[in-house]
């Protein structure tokens, strides 16, 4: 799986003493499934793609966004459903990853929600979005307390207006989700507000758990 | 002075470049056994400062570096 | 001529971490003067994300100016196929409001540093190095700078090695985003901080350490030895450029 031409590309990777050729051949071995491509979302995409993640499943019909979404779907293509858009963007990124358009979608809720599932693995990765800020992390159960996502979004955690949030949140993922692939013992599971220094972490729900 | 086994399998890195180099021996190392012996085939400075310093530090034993041809020959033991 | 009022960033390198800042920083409303003298190679790939397969080959600040207008419609970004020397640095300094170093060698970070303390320019600093990156802002004369903290350049013999330049590419996302969101709060009028960030992606923790400038340090402290950018002290020293 390793010729050439990729293991130039994965250098970096394969250098690392906990990848080597042996961690990067499981990278590319493995499938991810993205619902949702809200900025978080495309970052987490984007960085995955880089690093060579084999398979990708991306499902978000919803246009593109006047002004684009960073770091990959260009202010030229709004209007266009996203993850056909993405699936072209990538290709140029890295065409060891073949990605796909999926049915379904983000599910519907006040923020942006960024739903990541990783083959073989029962958590899922999630990342929400809004008012300036992000929450992220890996869960357990069904789907994560939409108020108790809600709530952190509002709150005086985080930094307010910070444009760099999804960035910040996107790329977190795809770093779990890496670390994840190559080291599958348990990760630790639970939200985490993203800030400027230590992720603070979510206090424990008081709604009733997960909806 | 240890006695030292046939190669498990060689490497040419004479015509990489950094860091090239060492991604290529430690490609090589993952493919042999604990034990098994890595030899390598490489000319310039670069690899001569890099290859055994990285090897050791990653828990390989380099027994052997002499020259061979307008290079050096290595032969390095994998670790556990 | 008068300027008006759009903030300017000069940033320093268009690898990892150049990548991850420009188009938040051009999406920020700010100006862009972009310094890279390198051309787009295979291994960049892994983690420069402004860059495909079909810009191999092309420089890398041409390239990313590019994408980044592509990306951010009306985005101001002077590309310039140059490093920052000791005989630039002022005049590339001259009219910037904040210097954003994504460099990725001792020599360029140290003359980085110094300049902007010498020119009294707020600077936003990042680097990565195998699982970990850290972030850390620089007021000159008011916080720690990035000599109060690393006195100098490590020996020739003590650069990391070949086997050291491992990286995981997502963290160039990680650190990129703290680098804008600092820069963004210089922008905006406020500070970042006196600290240093440091992240570990492996065990997916941060830590926010606690600086203050060093009162001894020789270029931003009370009685500095450091007064100019003489090019002696930045010699480079070539190692592995991935």
């Amino acid at each position: 799986m390793l010729d050439d031409l990729r293991i130039e590309r994965y250098a970096r990777h394969i250098l690392l003493r906990e990848v080597g050729g042996v961690g990067q051949e499981k990278i590319l071995s493995s499938t991810v499934r993205i619902d949702g491509l809200s900025e978080a979302g495309c970052w987490a995409a984007t960085y995955l793609v880089l690093a060579g993640v084999g398979r990708l499943h991306l499902a978000d019909p919803r246009p593109v966004p006047a002004g684009g979404l960073l770091p990959l779907l260009p202010a030229a293509e709004e209007g266009s459903p996203r993850d056909q858009v993405a699936v072209t963007a990538l290709a140029s990124l890295n065409p060891d990853v073949v990605s796909s358009v999926e049915p379904a979608g983000p599910e519907d809720r006040e923020y942006e929600l960024v739903r990541i599932a990783v083959g073989g693995r029962d958590e899922d990765y999630v990342v929400a979005t809004g008012n300036g800020r992000a929450v992220g992390g890996w869960t357990a159960v069904g789907s994560p307390c939409p108020r108790c996502i809600g709530d952190a979004l509002r709150s005086a955690e985080g930094v307010a207006g910070s444009g760099p949030a999804p960035a910040l949140a996107g790329s977190v993922a795809a770093s779990e989700i890496l670390a994840a692939i190559l080291q599958p013992a348990a990760r630790p599971t639970g939200l985490r507000i993203h800030r400027l220094g230590e992720a603070a972490p979510l206090p424990a729900c008081t709604h009733g758990g997960a909806a | 002075m240890r006695g030292v086994t046939e190669p498990a399998r060689v490497v040419d890195i004479r015509s990489q470049v950094c860091p090239m180099t060492w991604v290529r021996v430690k490609l090589g190392l993952e493919a042999i056994g604990a034990g098994e012996i890595l030899e390598v085939w490489m000319c310039g400075d670069e690899p001569l400062r890099n290859v055994p310093r990285s090897a050791a530090g990653e828990g390989h034993e380099v027994v052997l570096c002499e020259p061979a041809g307008d290079g050096h020959r290595l032969l390095i033991r994998k670790g556990a | 001529m008068e300027r008006g009022a759009k903030k300017r960033a000069l940033v320093i390198g268009a690898g990892g971490l150049g990548c991850a800042v420009l188009p938040l920083l051009a999406r920020a409303g700010c100006a862009i003067r972009l310094l890279d003298d390198d051309a787009v190679s295979l291994s960049n790939l892994q983690r420069q994300l402004l860059y495909g397969t079909a810009d191999l080959g092309r420089p890398k600040a041409e390239a990313a100016a590019e994408r980044v207008r592509a990306l951010v419609p009306g985005a101001s970004i002077e590309a310039r196929l140059e490093r920052l020397t000791p005989a630039t640095a002022p005049d590339l300094l001259r009219d910037v409001d904040v210097v954003v170093d994504g460099s990725d060698n001792f020599p360029t970070r140290f003359l980085v540093n110094d300049a902007c303390v010498l020119a009294g320019i707020p600077l936003v600093h990042g680097a990565i190095l195998r699982f970990t990156g850290q972030v850390m802002f620089v007021a000159p004369g008011e916080t720690a700078c990035y000599r109060c903290l690393f006195e100098e350049a490590p020996p020739a013999g003590l650069v990391p090695s070949c086997a050291e330049a491992g990286v995981l590419g997502a963290l160039c996302g990680i650190v990129g985003a703290w680098m804008a969101w600092s820069a963004g709060a210089i922008l905006a009028g406020g500070d970042a901080g006196d600290g240093l960030i440091v992240h570990d992606a492996l065990v997916g923790t941060t830590r926010v350490v606690g600086l203050g400038r060093d009162p001894t340090c020789a270029v931003c402290g009370d009685a500095p030895a450091i007064r100019s950018l003489d090019p002696a002290r930045y010699e480079e020293v070539r190692a592995c450029e991935v």
